[in-house]
C-alpha cells in the first residue's frame, strides 16, 4: 500500500516536472503571443482568445509571460544546482577520501559558506559585485555550496567505513577507481534525493530574489519579477498576483513530490537516505 | 566538557569571521567599480579626476592591498566600519538601528512556529494514517512548497484589499506584523511538524516505549515523557539553526508589508552598493547566526544525557 | 481451587495480517505461586502471546480470537491504554533487552517514580523512597547513585535487576518474564535466575516464563509448555518434559541442549 502511494507521488511529481520543462523548452513555440511585446491599447485586457489569461498593465500577454517565465525560473535554478553538483561531488569526495589538511580546508570552505544565511550572502555578494544574472547565479551557488558539500562528505564517510570499500583499498585499487566505481554509485541515491529537493528550494530562492529586484532586470518575465510588478497593481488588478505564484508553487511541489517519492522508494529498497 | 566545547566554538567563530572578511575584502577589490569613484559620483554630479584622487587618498584606497586590509581589520575590531555612502552616518550604527523591527518580526515568527508546529506534529503522529494525519501532512507539504512572497501577497490581498482591515501600504498596524510573522514562520512550521512527526513515529516502536506501555504508563505520559523527550534534541537543534534564517530572511516580508527593518535596509544597501553598510551587515549577521546556532547546539547537548556529568 | 488461577488462556489465536507468524489455539492456566515456562525457538510465537496478554498488539496488524482472563476478568480486547491499572500493577513485566528497554534520556529514578505514581496516588518523593527500598530488595548496592544514573551508565545485569524491582513494586499477581537472561553473561544469568526464584518464593505471584533456554526452564519452571510454529505441541511438569519428552520436537530440544551442555 505504501509502495503504491510512493510510486504515485513520485510519478505525479515527474509528470509535473516534465510539463514544466516542456513549457520552458518550447515556450517560444507554444506561447500565443510575444511575452515582451507591449500593447498599450490592451492594458488590463480580460481573458480572451487572443490573451488566454488576459494582459498585464503594459498590455503584455500574461499566459505567454508565464510560459517564458518557466525558462528563467527553471533554467536559473537548474544552472545553480548543476554548478553545485558538478563541484561539490568531485571536490567533496576527493577531500573526504584524502583526509588530513585537504579535508580540513574543505570543511573550512563549507563552514564559511554556511556561516551566513543564503539571503545575507547573496545580498552581500550582489551588493559588492553588482547586479546581474551571473552574479546572482554565482552567489546562489556559493551560499548553498557548503551545505551540499557537507552532505557529500557525510555520505562519502559512511560509505568509506563500509567493508567493501576497505576491502578495495587494501586490495590496492587506485583511489580514483575506489571513488568512481565503488563509492559514487552508492552515494548517488541519497544525493539524488537531496538535489531534487534542492532544485525546489533553489527555485523558491531565485524567484524570491527576483521579487526583491535582485539579479534580473525589470521586464524579464520571471515569475518572481512578475509578482513584484503585481504588488504595485494590487488594488487595480489583484488577479496578477495569483498566476505567477501558482506557477512557482506547482513547480516546487513537483520537485518536492518527486524528491520525496525517491526518498521513500530508496528507503523501501533498503538504500537508507539520511533524513536531514 | 562544556567549556572545551565553547572554547572551540569561539575559535571556530573567529576563523569563520576571518574567512568572511577575506571574502568581503577580496570581492570588493575585484568589483568592477572603483569604490572611490562610486562614492564621488554619488556625492556630486561633477566629478573630476582631482576629486577622485583626493577621496582615494582620504579613504586610503591608494595603499597596498594588505595594508588596506590591516587598517580595515583594525577599524572593525573597534566596530568602525566607516560611514554609509548614502547617509554618511556610521555604518554599524545604521545597521543596528534597523534591527529592532526585524527582531520583532522574527521573534513573533519564532513564537508562532513553536505554538503551531508542536501540536501539529504530535496530532499527526498520534493517529498515523488517519484523516488528521493526512490533512496535516498535506498542509506541511504545501507549507514548504509555497513561496513566501506569494503567501504574503495573498494575505495582503485578502486582508488589505478585500476585507480592508489592514493598510496595503504603510506600517504600524498590528495585523501587518502578524501577517508578516505568519509568512516568515510558514515554511518552518511545515518542516518542524514533519520532523517531529517522523521522529515520534520512528520511536513509537522502540523498546523503551514498549516497556513503558507494559508498565501501564498512560498514553499521554508516554507521549510526553518518552516520545517527545527523545525527539526534542533534534527538533531544538533544527529550530535554533533556523532562527538565524528567520532573522536574515525578512527582506521579502518587509517589502510586502511595508515594515521598515534590516531586510529592506540591507536590500537598499545592496542595490546602491553601499560597501561599508554591506560589510557591517555581513559581520553582524554572521555573529547573530553563529550565536543562534551555537546556542541551539548547546541546548541539544544539554538535553542529550550522554553529555551529562558522569555519575559512574 | 479455581480461585487460585491467576491467568487463563482459552483458545487464544492471533493472526497477523501481513505475515504467517502467529499463534493458534493457545490454552493454559497459571496458578498463584506457579511458574509456567513457554519453551521454544525464536519465531515460535512466545512473544506474541506475551504481547497479547499485555494488550500490545496492533489492532490494524493482527486479529485476536479466543480469550485471555486475568483473575477471571476478560482482558482479551483491552488495548494497553484502556487498561487502567492492569499493566504495571496487576501484571509485572521483565523484558529481554534491559539495555534498550530504559529510556536513555531518563534517569532510573524517573523510570521508577513514573511507574509507581502511575498506579498509586503518591508524591514523587514517596515513590523515590519506595524505589530505594525496592532496589535493596533485589540486592543492589549504592542505591542513591543508581537512582541518579542514566541507563547507559549501568550494566545489563544491574538493569535487569532494576527491571525486576519495578516489576514487583506493586505486588503484581502475574509476572511475565520474556527471555530474562538472554542478554546477560553467564555469571549474571545465574544471579538473575536466583533472584527470580526468590521473588516467586517470597511474593508468590503467578509467573509466565518465556525462554528458548532449557537451563532457565529447569531452574525456575514448575510446568513447561513447548511451542513450535505457533502451537503448543506438548505440556507437562518440568520433570515430565525434561526426562520423558514425547513430541519429536521436544525430544530434539532436550537432546540438543544436552549435547551443548556436555560439549
Amino acid at each position: 500500500m505504501t509502495r503504491l502511494k510512493v510510486k504515485s507521488a513520485a510519478v505525479l511529481g515527474l509528470v509535473l516536472i516534465t510539463f514544466m520543462v516542456f513549457a520552458a523548452l518550447f515556450a517560444g513555440v507554444v506561447s500565443p503571443n510575444d511575452p515582451m511585446k507591449i500593447n498599450l491599447d490592451d492594458r488590463f485586457a480580460p481573458a480572451s482568445s487572443q490573451y488566454p489569461l488576459g494582459a498585464d498593465s503594459y498590455g503584455r500577454c500574461i499566459a505567454s509571460r508565464l510560459l517564458h517565465g518557466a525558462r528563467y525560473s527553471l533554467g536559473i535554478a537548474a544552472l545553480v544546482m548543476c554548478g553545485i553538483v558538478a563541484t561539490t561531488i568531485p571536490i567533496g569526495m576527493a577531500a573526504t577520501y584524502k583526509g588530513g589538511y585537504a579535508e580540513r580546508i574543505f570543511l573550512w570552505m563549507c563552514d564559511i559558506s554556511m556561516a551566513l544565511p543564503p539571503t545575507v550572502l547573496v545580498l552581500a555578494i550582489m551588493g559588492i559585485m553588482g547586479n546581474g544574472l551571473a552574479n546572482l547565479v554565482f552567489s546562489s551557488m556559493f551560499s548553498y555550496w557548503g551545505w551540499y558539500g557537507r552532505m557529500v562528505r557525510s555520505y562519502t564517510m559512511t560509505e568509506m567505513s563500509k567493508g567493501y570499500v576497505i576491502y578495495a583499498i587494501t586490495g590496492g585499487t587506485s583511489p580514483v577507481k575506489v571513488l568512481g566505481k565503488h563509492i559514487l554509485p552508492n552515494i548517488i541515491p541519497g544525493l539524488l534525493v537531496l538535489f531534487s529537493l534542492g532544485i525546489g528550494d533553489t527555485i523558491l530562492m531565485i524567484s524570491g530574489y527576483s521579487f526583491l529586484g535582485i539579479g534580473l532586470s525589470g521586464a524579464v518575465p520571471e515569475w518572481g519579477a512578475m509578482l513584484n510588478e503585481a504588488k504595485s497593481m494590487l488594488l487595480q488588478a489583484p488577479r496578477f498576483a495569483v498566476y505567477p505564484g501558482i506557477c512557482v508553487f506547482l513547480t516546487v511541489c513537483a520537485f518536492n513530490l518527486f524528491g520525496e517519492g525517491l526518498r521513500s522508494a530508496f528507503a523501501l529498497t533498503g538504500k537508507g537516505v539520511e533524513y536531514d | 566538557m562544556l567549556k572545551k566545547f565553547l572554547a572551540m566554538r569561539i575559535i571556530h567563530l573567529l576563523l569563520v569571521l576571518i574567512g568572511i572578511s577575506f571574502l568581503s575584502f577580496f570581492l570588493a577589490n575585484i568589483a568592477s567599480v572603483d569604490p572611490a569613484e562610486a562614492y564621488v559620483r554619488r556625492m556630486s554630479r561633477t566629478a573630476d579626476e582631482e576629486m577622485i584622487a583626493q577621496y582615494r587618498e582620504e579613504f586610503g584606497f591608494n595603499q597596498s592591498i594588505p595594508r588596506q586590509y590591516l587598517s580595515w581589520v583594525k577599524n572593525v575590531v573597534q566596530f568602525d566600519f566607516g560611514n554609509s555612502y548614502i547617509s554618511g552616518r556610521p555604518a554599524m550604527l545604521e545597521v543596528v538601528s534597523a534591527l529592532p523591527h526585524t527582531l520583532a518580526l522574527s521573534l513573533l515568527a519564532c513564537l508562532l512556529i513553536l505554538l503551531l508546529a508542536v501540536p501539529l506534529g504530535v496530532a499527526s503522529a498520534t493517529h498515523p494514517g488517519r484523516l488528521a494525519d493526512k490533512l496535516i501532512s498535506g498542509f506541511s507539504f504545501v507549507a514548504i512548497s509555497v513561496p513566501g512572497y506569494s503567501l504574503g501577497l495573498l494575505l495582503l490581498l485578502v486582508f488589505g484589499v478585500n476585507l480592508k482591515i489592514m493598510p496595503v501600504v504603510g506600517h504600524g498596524h498590528p495585523l501587518s506584523l502578524l501577517c508578516g510573522a505568519v509568512v516568515l514562520a510558514f515554511p518552518m512550521i511545515g518542516m518542524l511538524s514533519r520532523l517531529l512527526r517522523a521522529l515520534l513515529l520512528e520511536n513509537l516502536n522502540s523498546d523503551y516505549v514498549i516497556y513503558a506501555k507494559a508498565r501501564g504508563i498512560s498514553k499521554r505520559n508516554v507521549m510526553r515523557n518518552h516520545l517527545l523527550r527523545t525527539a526534542a534534541p533534534a527538533c531544538i537543534t533544527m529550530y535554533g539553526q533556523n532562527i538565524g534564517y528567520l532573522i536574515a530572511g525578512t527582506a521579502i516580508v518587509e517589502t510586502i508589508f511595508s515594515t521598515p527593518g534590516l531586510g529592506q535596509y540591507a536590500l537598499n544597501a545592496a542595490i546602491n552598493r553601499d560597501f561599508p553598510v554591506i560589510n557591517a551587515y555581513i559581520v553582524l549577521m554572521a555573529f547573530c547566526f553563529i550565536l543562534c546556532n551555537t546556542t541551539a547546539e548547546i541546548f541539544g547537548m544539554l538535553l542529550n544525557p550522554a553529555w551529562n556529568k558522569e555519575s559512574a | 481451587m479455581t480461585r487460585d488461577i491467576v491467568l487463563s488462556l482459552n483458545g487464544l489465536s492471533v493472526c497477523y495480517y501481513s505475515s504467517d507468524a502467529g499463534v493458534v489455539d493457545i490454552s493454559f492456566d497459571i496458578r498463584r505461586g506457579e511458574v509456567l515456562g513457554l519453551l521454544g525457538e525464536s519465531g515460535s510465537g512466545k512473544s506474541t502471546i506475551c504481547k497479547a496478554i499485555l494488550g500490545l498488539l496492533d489492532n490494524n496488524a493482527a486479529g485476536i480470537s479466543g480469550s485471555i482472563a486475568l483473575l477471571e476478568r476478560d482482558i482479551t480486547t483491552l488495548f494497553w491504554d484502556e487498561r487502567e491499572n492492569i499493566n504495571g500493577r496487576d501484571i509485572g513485566v521483565i523484558l529481554q533487552n534491559p539495555m534498550s528497554s530504559f529510556n536513555p534520556c531518563m534517569k532510573i529514578k524517573a523510570h521508577i517514580t513514573e511507574t509507581i505514581c502511575a498506579h498509586l496516588l503518591c508524591k514523587k518523593r514517596d515513590g523515590y523512597l519506595y524505589g530505594l527500598e525496592l532496589l535493596e530488595r533485589v540486592g543492589l548496592e549504592d542505591r542513591e547513585r543508581i537512582m541518579e544514573s542514566y541507563p547507559s551508565r549501568l550494566s545489563g545485569g544491574m538493569l535487569q535487576r532494576i527491571m525486576i524491582a519495578i516489576a514487583i513494586a506493586l505486588n503484581p499477581v502475574l509476572l511475565i518474564a520474556d527471555e530474562p537472561t538472554t542478554a546477560l553473561d553467564t555469571v549474571n544469568q545465574k544471579l538473575i535466575l536466583d533472584l527470580l526464584a526468590f521473588v516467586v518464593k517470597e511474593y508468590r505471584p503467578a509467573m509466565l516464563l518465556v525462554s528458548h533456554d532449557l537451563k532457565v526452564m529447569s531452574a525456575l519452571a514448575d510446568h513447561i509448555a513447548v511451542m513450535q510454529n505457533g502451537i503448543i505441541v506438548e505440556t507437562g511438569s518440568k520433570e515430565e518434559i525434561i526426562q520423558w519428552p514425547r513430541h519429536p520436537f521436544t525430544k530434539e530440544l532436550i537432546a540438543a541442549s544436552r549435547f551443548m551442555e556436555v560439549g
